[in-house]
């Protein structure tokens, strides 16, 4: 097959900017670049400018050859919708009941709140797009896992469920949202039964997966997450300086992530009692819905005299600019052992020093563990994230040329194209086969 | 030179915690909305609530404070109740929260002036749940954008630029 079709749903993609999205853009080009025809099903964009705004800066990092094509969510964002014409008097009497009535009525054809209203429109679409021009293999990335049930819309056509995270369980909290015995349960390993292959983005989270369900266990890949190299993407000379700049770049998953212990370890190592000065600059949504929590934009306010600020999203495309005027990054995450965070690798391309502010024990040490330019937290005290912030400042005031340069090369393995690149080879191999000319349910490759 | 055509935003404010970080992130973005130099943005606020010694009804600096009618009485009650867990909690916050959106929306209201300028925006904007009763009971008396939150702000006013 020299040509083969790849159908990938993909509820996030550009103008979008869910946080999944960087991820669908790269595995979309990187199976153009590899010879495929691509055809991504999506959700309308007007859907996402009007509930969390969009970056019509990314839409240039599709590649040309790639079909789009755009399916209303036909209510599967509609709690997400805020034009207030919409809103029934229900709605604004009792939004609570509203919503409790609403999810139950969605979750009919897919065991999913909300999202399962997009399973119809979005397989409709599918079947369209395989009558226009058979397609050879079907991906599907989630979340929401409503494109699961998306892929399997096609008969008899393989396809692969980019999970990235977990379905079953919560990869922040490590809760198990259901067990492989439940009803949910036995439905997930159907799906993974019949899947050609499956991704997660860790180790830990494809250890967990194959611990749940062993029968599966040899289709399950890690694909981390890369970074994607943007425009302006070059090492920089390393000066030396008295009041670096730290940034951080990023959704603010404010609920989640160390803010408060951090705002306060910044205060106690550059504010107004420290003879250390430092600037910090926060670029990017304070919530994944794109709203501004009043509490964080309060706590920028409040911290603007130490040299803290926040100043609002940036494009994709610009994002090589922005590490251009920075020392140094701050990398807050949530705590789990399951979370990488999407931007980690991005950090590590940049080469510049990277302050960590998460537990040690997130996957994401694994990857910064040998870093030559790396500031952990020993703990999410105030104390020791002041610590950290002094070290950095420290290293900047009289930087080691052959440590920034051997951070500079280490950052360079997380180049996206060198991860998929191997996957999607193995995948050339699947395209266009029944389910029962592949060894469903034993990993084994044919 | 063609004079930039001018496109009225108005914000309601109803009982928010740290208003004035909302009110500037929201102006803020209404600003930058609209970046063609064809269209000039100019932002409004009315705030309903409770006011404060230093919050002089009337407002300054584009702000038009309004005082809040008088908390129902049962209003500390049902706050310790909404507090709780369950579904006594839950419906403990449909009850204050609904009352709270009335308390707001009464308010506007019962002044005519400043429910005529909202009238006259392209978009009225609520910046918090309290204040979307009170801008949605605006739908049959404006062909404005009624819109809550930042996002379907800004989707608002590019709709309007771009349209």
């Amino acid at each position: 097959m020299t040509r083969p079709h790849l159908l990938y749903i993909a509820f996030s993609f550009p103008p979008s900017t869910a946080s999944s999205v960087y991820r669908c853009t790269a595995v979309a080009n990187a199976f153009a670049k590899d010879g495929w025809d691509v055809t991504v099903i999506t959700l309308d964009p007007s859907v996402w400018s009007e509930i969390s705004g969009t970056d019509h800066g990314l839409v240039e990092s599709i590649d040309p050859r790639i079909t789009v094509v755009p399916v209303d969510d036909c209510g599967a964002e509609e709690p997400a919708r805020r034009d207030l014409r919409r809103f029934s008097r229900l709605r604004i009497e009792a939004p609570y009941l509203w919503k409790e009535l609403y999810r139950r009525k969605t979750r009919k054809g897919f065991p999913e709140d909300f999202h399962a209203a997009w399973l119809d429109p979005a397989s409709k679409a599918a079947r369209q797009v395989h009558a226009d021009h058979a397609v050879d293999l079907v991906m599907a990335s989630a979340s929401p896992y409503v494109s699961f049930g998306v892929a399997r819309s096609l008969a008899d056509v393989p396809f692969v469920l980019d999970y990235r995270d977990a379905w079953a369980f919560n990869t922040i909290s490590g809760a198990e949202d259901f067990s492989p015995e439940s009803n949910m349960g036995r439905m997930e390993a159907d799906y993974l039964d019949r899947a050609a292959q499956m991704w997660f983005v860790n180790e830990q989270i494809r250890g967990e997966y194959a611990h749940r369900y062993p029968k599966a266990a040899g289709k399950m890949r890690v694909v981390a997450n890369g970074f994607d190299p943007q425009p302006g993407h070059a090492r920089r000379t390393v000066q030396a300086t008295d009041r670096p700049s730290f940034g951080y770049l990023g959704t603010l998953q404010y609920v989640n992530m160390p803010l408060q212990p951090f705002l306060a370890g910044w205060d106690t190592a550059f504010g107004t009692e420290s003879p250390t000065k430092a600037d910090g600059v926060f670029r990017g949504k304070l919530s994944p819905s794109g709203a501004a929590p009043a509490e964080v934009l309060a706590a920028f306010a409040s911290a603007a005299g130490n040299g803290l600020r926040y100043d609002g999203p940036i494009s994709k495309r610009d994002v090589a600019g922005f590490y251009g005027t920075l020392d140094a990054l701050i990398l807050l995450l949530s705590t789990g052992k399951y979370v990488t965070g999407g931007k980690t690798a991005e950090y590590l391309a940049t080469g510049l020093p990277i302050v960590s502010v998460h537990d040690l024990g997130n996957a994401a040490t694994d990857l910064l563990r040998d870093y030559p330019l790396w500031f952990p937290a020993k703990d999410l005290s105030p104390a020791a994230i002041a610590d950290a912030l002094r070290e950095c400042a420290a290293a900047l005031r009289e930087p080691d040329e052959a440590r920034w340069m051997a951070a500079w090369e280490y950052g360079q393995q997380f180049d996206r194209s060198a991860i998929l690149t191997p996957v999607i080879a193995e995948l050339r191999q699947i395209a266009g086969r029944s389910e029962a000319e592949l060894s469903a349910g034993t990993g084994e490759m044919p | 030179m063609i004079a930039p055509r001018n496109l009225k935003v108005s914000i309601v404010v109803g009982q928010v915690s740290h208003a004035q970080a909302v009110i500037d992130d929201l102006r803020q973005r209404a600003m930058a909305a609209a970046a063609s130099p064809a269209w000039a943005v100019s932002v409004d606020v009315v705030q309903v609530g409770s006011l404060t010694d230093g919050d002089a009804p009337g407002g300054g600096e584009g702000i038009v404070r309004l005082q809040a009618e008088r908390p129902a009485p049962a209003a500390a009650r049902l706050g310790a109740l909404a507090g709780k867990p369950g579904t006594v909690g839950v419906a403990g916050r449909l009850v204050r929260d609904n009352l709270e959106s009335r308390r707001v929306a009464s308010t506007l209201a019962r002044h005519k002036d400043v429910v005529a300028a909202l009238r006259g925006s392209a978009v009225v904007v609520a910046a918090d749940p309290s204040a979307d009763r009170a801008v949605w009971q605006l739908r049959r008396a404006t062909g404005a954008h009624l819109v809550h939150g930042p996002a379907a702000m800004v989707h608002a006013i590019k709709a309007l630029a771009n349209g």
